[in-house]
Order: structure tokens, then sequence, then C-alpha cells
């Protein structure tokens, strides 16, 4: 019975042994898992101050997807902005973030990732103003992390997911039919999977009071679309209420597709629209995504505007132009030469001039004056290169891609207009 | 002090020109351009002078040759009843029709004329070298239609010496022109463009020889014209004998009715001559041309002439040789229907050419 007792003790002294790393390896990683908003080296924060602090930064960062920290030095922080990213960097999961850092003299409120364009200097300067106004550290963090909350809301900003939501293609304005929805869905699957970038179309009734940009921009944000850590993709935004397009695109979309790319595909897919050849339009919006990624990954280099002359056209394309050409070309040729078969049928013509009967050597030119009379001296201005607030990148000033920020502080390129 | 007077207009605007005592210039108060006093001065000069010589085109000296007794005495006319031309030759010549319109003609008896033709160029070329003319001006050409080629009778050409009035004379001119230069820079923030205006004066002479007009009516102007140009150094004086085996015409439209034509030739060839010297500008507008005519003097000269007329499809052709040069003219018809053959046959021949290479190029066979 007693060695029994010893027996069943050691199983369960093994068992406990055995199970413990995984417990303990458990608890670490939940413990990494878990952001500390506050960081406290002064102490001067209870437990439960910060435990509410903690519980209030959790769910800005849960109901927006910007992450808030807290951070209260006992020393004098010399450069804020780059202690502040020293924080940011460790906590390597956030892309966006807005940090408060208090030393004994000043307090300072900086913005990160995503966040830094959401918020701009001034906002952050009236964050910070507002909390400062407030007594004690706690009053002073919860008040900057509620103001933070609030704007966020104001903004409309919301937490971008990891995983794709919603299926490449969504036609809400039910402008295809289930064959022809299948058949581009898939479509867009196989491009989007072969070139690791998603190519995503939407259409869409009323675009709820947005601009078709902005609308595009979020659909495709918050919707968590996108490859890797760029959310590499491009959105054809279809708004049938304005009949608006809008493409919106990002991280390596906006390289792929530049501005003079982005005019030449819309030269070719909204005539389709404007017909009501939906789904004509987006196949070849489909089609030319595809060529233009193909054609970025072998070169290194966009399809820009000088490169189009060089694309290879369609078989169809090439056929219609080179017989139109032709035949144009030839009944100019024939044309030319027939009238000049015909003029060798005239040969009478009159003389006008005295040439031939000029006396050689007679011309005598007694008088020679050139008398300069006045001079006039015209001004125009030259055509200014404007520097508006739109950022551009890309290999030249004509080539690249302008980019601008969405509500959710992600960049995007892209172009809109209606057809 | 009388100088000072005097009005200026502004070269630029034609406004009245005034003296800016502070610029010590004169300063045109419409468009604020700015001269020198002497520039305004000279450019007055040139435009009084412009006023001055009014444009003379008139011809001085008229032919006065007169017949000799009993030096037509050998001669006849013939008269066409269709187009009215009067034909001369001489009495070993028979005439049965006309060389202008290929009608039968009927003499009319012994020729009576005014003027006597100052010189003679000499038919050169006989009826065969017109016949082989002929014959060339007909080759290759490919929309002449070919029954055209093959009904005509070309044993109908005719030596004809057609009268010429031939105006010498000398052409003094001046000619005031309005010239800028432009020149274009830009800095960073503008374009600029310098236009210097220029009041360009060229003054003197070139004299003209043996302009030949024709003096018969029966045939265009343009058609003698294209058979230029005649050697006049081979002229000789007219002696009746000339006329043996040709006909002649008698001149039907007068010096002073030619020299009009002369007038337009000598103008346009003069003003070309002088423009041709006004180099270095942007461009050049002739504002005043003033030609006057000297030591004008027309002479009455008949030249060698083969014509040969046909019908074909009721409408008449006249042809044309040089009896001296062998240059031959005269417009020929046309077959439509060739015209279209060739034109859509190359046209066809063309595009499919095309289409061919450029799918040769789009599949890289």
């Amino acid at each position: 019975m007693r060695k029994r007792f010893i027996s069943l003790f050691a199983v369960f002294v093994i068992i406990i042994v055995a199970a413990a790393p995984a417990f303990a390896s458990k608890d670490t990683s939940s413990d990494a898992e878990t952001p500390h908003h506050v960081i406290d080296d002064n102490g001067k924060l209870s437990d439960k101050d910060r435990a509410a602090l903690e519980k209030s930064a959790a769910k800005v960062y849960g109901t927006y997807g910007v992450d808030i920290f807290v951070y209260l030095s006992d020393d004098v922080i010399p450069h804020p902005q780059s202690a502040g990213e020293k924080i940011y960097d460790s906590k390597s999961y956030v892309n966006a973030a807005v940090i408060m850092m208090c030393d004994p003299d000043d307090t300072y409120v900086c913005a990160y990732g995503r966040a830094s364009h959401i918020f701009t200097s001034d906002e952050l300067d009236g964050i910070c103003t507002l909390s400062e106004g407030q007594k004690g550290y706690r009053k002073i963090f919860s008040k900057f992390i509620s103001e933070v909350g609030e704007r966020l809301n104001a903004l409309g900003v919301q937490p971008i997911p990891e995983e794709r939501l919603l299926p490449r293609l969504v036609d809400d304005a039910e402008l295809l039919d289930g064959d022809e929805e299948g058949k581009l869905l898939k479509k867009l699957d196989r491009i989007s999977e072969d070139q690791q970038l998603d190519v995503v179309i939407v259409t869409k009734y009323s675009l709820d009071g947005k601009t078709s940009t902005q609308y595009a921009d979020d659909f495709f944000d918050y919707n968590g679309y996108g490859f890797g850590q760029d959310h590499d993709g491009i959105l054809l935004l279809i708004g049938m209420e304005d009949r608006d397009w809008a493409i919106s695109t990002t991280g390596k979309g906006i390289d792929v597709f530049t501005d003079k790319g982005q005019q030449y595909m819309t030269d070719r897919f909204v005539p389709y629209l404007s017909n009501g050849e939906y789904y004509d339009s987006f196949v070849e919006f489909a089609d030319l995504c595809d060529e233009f990624i193909t054609r970025y990954d072998e070169t290194g280099v966009a399809l820009d505007y000088g490169d189009m002359s060089e694309r290879k056209p369609s078989a169809f394309e090439f056929a219609r132009s080179s017989i139109i050409g032709s035949i144009i070309v030839g009944l100019a040729v024939g044309f030319i030469n027939a009238i000049i078969l015909m003029r060798d049928l005239k040969s009478v013509s009159s003389q006008t001039d005295a040439r031939t009967y000029t006396v050689q050597g007679s011309l005598k030119i007694t008088t020679r004056s050139d008398l300069f009379l006045y001079n006039v001296v015209n001004r125009t201005a030259r055509p200014s290169n404007d520097s508006n607030s739109s950022n551009s990148r890309g290999s030249s000033e004509n080539n690249g891609s302008s980019t601008h920020y969405s509500s959710s502080g992600e960049s995007h390129g892209g172009s809109s207009g209606h057809f | 002090m009388v100088d000072n007077l005097i009005e200026y207009k502004c070269p630029c605007c034609g406004g009245k020109i005034e003296f800016d005592s502070g610029l010590q210039k004169m300063k045109c108060p419409f468009c604020d351009t700015e001269f020198d006093v002497e520039t305004l001065k000279n450019y007055d000069d040139i435009l009084k002078s412009d006023k001055a010589a009014p444009n003379e085109m008139n011809w001085g000296k008229k032919p006065s040759g007169a017949w000799q007794d009993g030096e037509t005495d050998n001669m006849s006319v013939y008269i066409c009843d269709s187009c009215g031309g009067e034909i001369v030759c001489d009495d070993t010549t028979a005439a049965t029709h006309c060389p202008f319109c290929g009608n039968p003609v009927i003499m009319a008896g012994k020729f009576t004329g005014e003027l006597r033709p100052d010189c003679v160029i000499p038919f050169k070329l006989d009826k065969e070298a017109a016949k082989e003319a002929f014959a060339r001006h007909l080759k290759g050409k490919r929309l002449l239609p070919k029954a055209f080629k093959t009904d005509n009778h070309i044993d109908e050409i005719k030596g004809v010496y057609v009268p010429f009035w031939l105006f010498d004379t000398d052409s003094n001119v001046q000619i005031t022109y309005r010239a800028t230069k432009v020149r274009a820079w830009s800095d960073s923030k503008y374009n600029y463009t310098d236009t210097r205006f220029y009041s360009v004066t060229r003054g003197g002479s070139v004299s003209f020889q043996n302009i030949p007009v024709d003096g018969c009516s029966k045939i265009p102007n343009d058609l003698t014209e294209s058979l230029e140009p005649f050697d006049f150094s081979q002229a000789v004086d007219f002696q009746t004998a000339y006329l043996s085996g040709y006909l002649a015409d008698k001149y039907d439209v007068s010096q002073e009715q030619c020299a009009d034509i002369a007038n337009a030739r000598v103008r346009k060839s003069t003003e070309t001559e002088f423009t041709s010297t006004v180099v270095g500008y942007s461009t050049v507008t002739p504002q005043s041309v003033n030609i006057k005519l000297s030591n004008g003097k027309a002479k009455y000269a008949l030249l060698p002439v083969w014509l040969m007329t046909t019908t074909w499809n009721g409408r008449q052709y006249l042809f044309a040789m040089n009896g001296q040069t062998g240059k031959f003219v005269g417009d020929l018809p046309m077959d439509v229907g060739a015209f279209f053959k060739w034109f859509l046959g190359i046209a066809a021949a063309v595009s499919s050419a095309l289409l061919l290479l450029s799918y040769i190029v789009y599949f890289d066979l």
C-alpha cells in the first residue's frame, strides 16, 4: 500500500515537473503579449492607478488600433522624440502609438507610426496642454488617454485587422450576376496570390458622404486587405450613387501603379464603365494590374507613361491598329502617287518673274541702310512646379506616385473620377 | 530752328512724338517707345524719299521698223474662219489648216502690214524633230488615255513664227522694309523675347533684256511662257527669206497691252533680287516699294514655234515646241479610270506590304 502510494506520488511529481515548463512558458508568453502602457521609473503611481491607466489605454488600443504609452522618468529627458521612439520600437507589434513622457521639468507628447499621420503636431501640443492642466500624474495621464481616445473617435479611426476580413470582390451594388462574380473573384484571387499583392474590386451604392478616395482608402485599411507588413495592394472602388470610381494603392502597390500608370489604366477601363459594361471593365482592370505587377517584378521599374508605347498590345488591338494604319498610309501613298502621275500630264505654266532675263552683273546697290528703330522686350512667366501638399515617391518628378494619408494614418496612392 | 518744329510720327504706333527733356530723347506719349533724335530724322528722310518717288513703269521707245517697198510683195495672208487668226506666209507656202485651231483657212489676198519685225530667231529644228519630241512628250505618261496616243495625226504639226514683243529696261528701285531681329532667353522665373525693329532700305538698279511677251492672242500666254527661254544671242535681223516654208502670224496684241505683263515680271524679279540682299533678320516685310523703269525699249520679234492642235472628246488640245531649243509643252488629257486604277492599285500594294511587315514585327517571325 505504501509502495503504491509512493509510486503514485512519484508519478504525480513527474507530471508536475514535466508540466511546469509548459505552465511557465505560457506564463511568460502571456506576459510578453500584455503591453505595458505605463512605464513608471519614478514610482509615483500607485498600483491601483497603474492598473486603471493600463485598462483605459488597452481599451483605446482595442477600439482604434492606436496604442498609448505613458512614461514617467525620474531624470530629465534630453531628447523626448528619440526616447519615445525607443519605447515605440521596443513594442514591435505596434504600428501606431501616441506617447506621453514626463520628467521632473516638463511633459511631452509624441506620435509614431501611423499615428504621426493622424495627429498634427499642433494637435499633439493641444493634447499635452490640456492634460498638463490636471493635478497629479494619475489625472494627467488619464486625461491624456481619454483625450486621445476622443480625438480618434472624432476622426473615425479604427483598428487595422491583421487578417483580411472580406473577399477580394465585394459587389454590394449588385453590378455583376452570380456567374460573373464567381469568375471575377477567382481571377482576383489567382492574381493576388501569384503576385503577393491584393487586387480588390469593391462596388457600393452610396459612399456615406465620404469622398471616393477616402472611402476606398478606409475600405482597404479597415478590412485588412494587403499582403505583408506594408499591406501591398490595390483597390478599385465604384460608387454608383454619383457614378464615382477611385483607385487606392498601398505599400508596394504605390510603387507599381504610378500616377501616369493609373492614368493609362483608367483610360482603358473607365470607357467600359461608362457603357455599363461592368464585368468587362473589371476584367480589364484585373488584367492591367497583373501586367503592371509582372512588369515591375521583372524590371524593378514601374510601367510609366513613357513605357506605354513599349508595352506589347494585345493581338486584337494590334490587328485593329495595324489594319487601319496600313490602309490609311496605303491610301495616302496611292493618292500622292496618282497626283504625281497626274501632274506629269501638265507642262504648261505661267512665268511670273523675269529672272532669266536679268542682265548678268547689272545688279547695283547704291543705297543700303539698316536703321535700328526701337526694341520691345516681352516677359512671360515660366510654368512653375507647384509644391503641393501631397508627397510623391518614385524615380523622378514626372514618373512617380503621389501619396496621401488615410484616416487610419496609412499611406496610400491613388486616383479618382466619374464615369 | 525750323527742324525743331517738324512733327515726327512714332514708327511703332504712328502717334505724334515729343521730345522728352529729361531723357534727352524723343519719346512717344502713347506707346512710351524712346528714340534717338538722329534715328527719327533718318527714318523721316526715308519716308519722304519714298513719297517723292512714285512708281513709274513706263516703257519708252517704241519699235519703228517699217516695211521697205516691195518687201511684202511675195507674202500672202490667210484668215481662219473659225478663230479669226491671220496667217502670213510667202507665196511658195500654202496653208490649208489654221495652226491654232486646226480649221481650214481661206486665202485672203496680199499681205498688208503695219510693222516690220525687228528680229527673228530662225527655226533650228525641223518637222521630224518636232514629231519625235511629240512622241517623247506622250511617252511614259501613265494616265494618258491609250486611244489619244494611237488616234493622233502628228503630220498636222506646223512651223509658225509667233510674234513676240521683247522688252529691255533698267529698273531703278528703292525698297524700304520693316525688319525684326528676335532674341530669346530665360531665367528661373521668366521667358524673355527681345524684338528689335529696324527700318531697312535698299536702293539701286538692275537691268533686264529681252523679256518676251506673246503678241498673238490665238495662243494662250501660259503656253508661250512655258516655251521659254529662247536664246536671243542667235536672233538675227528680219529678212522675209526666213519665212520661206513656214507660216507667220501678225501681232494682234499691242505693245502697250503686253507691257503690263512684262512690268509685273520685272517688278517681281526686282523685289526678289533686292530682298535677297537683306540678310540677318528674323522677319523682313516690304513697307514701300518704288520701282522706276528707264531706258525702256521694245522690239518686235518673230520666234520659231512648232504648233499642233488636236481634238479629243470634244476638247481642243494645243501643243507647242520651241523651234530653237526643242522644249515641248502642252497639257494632255487624263484617263479618269487609269487615275483610280493607279491610286487604288498602289494603295492596295502599299497597305498589304505594311500589314505583312507589321505582322512580321509583331510576331517576331
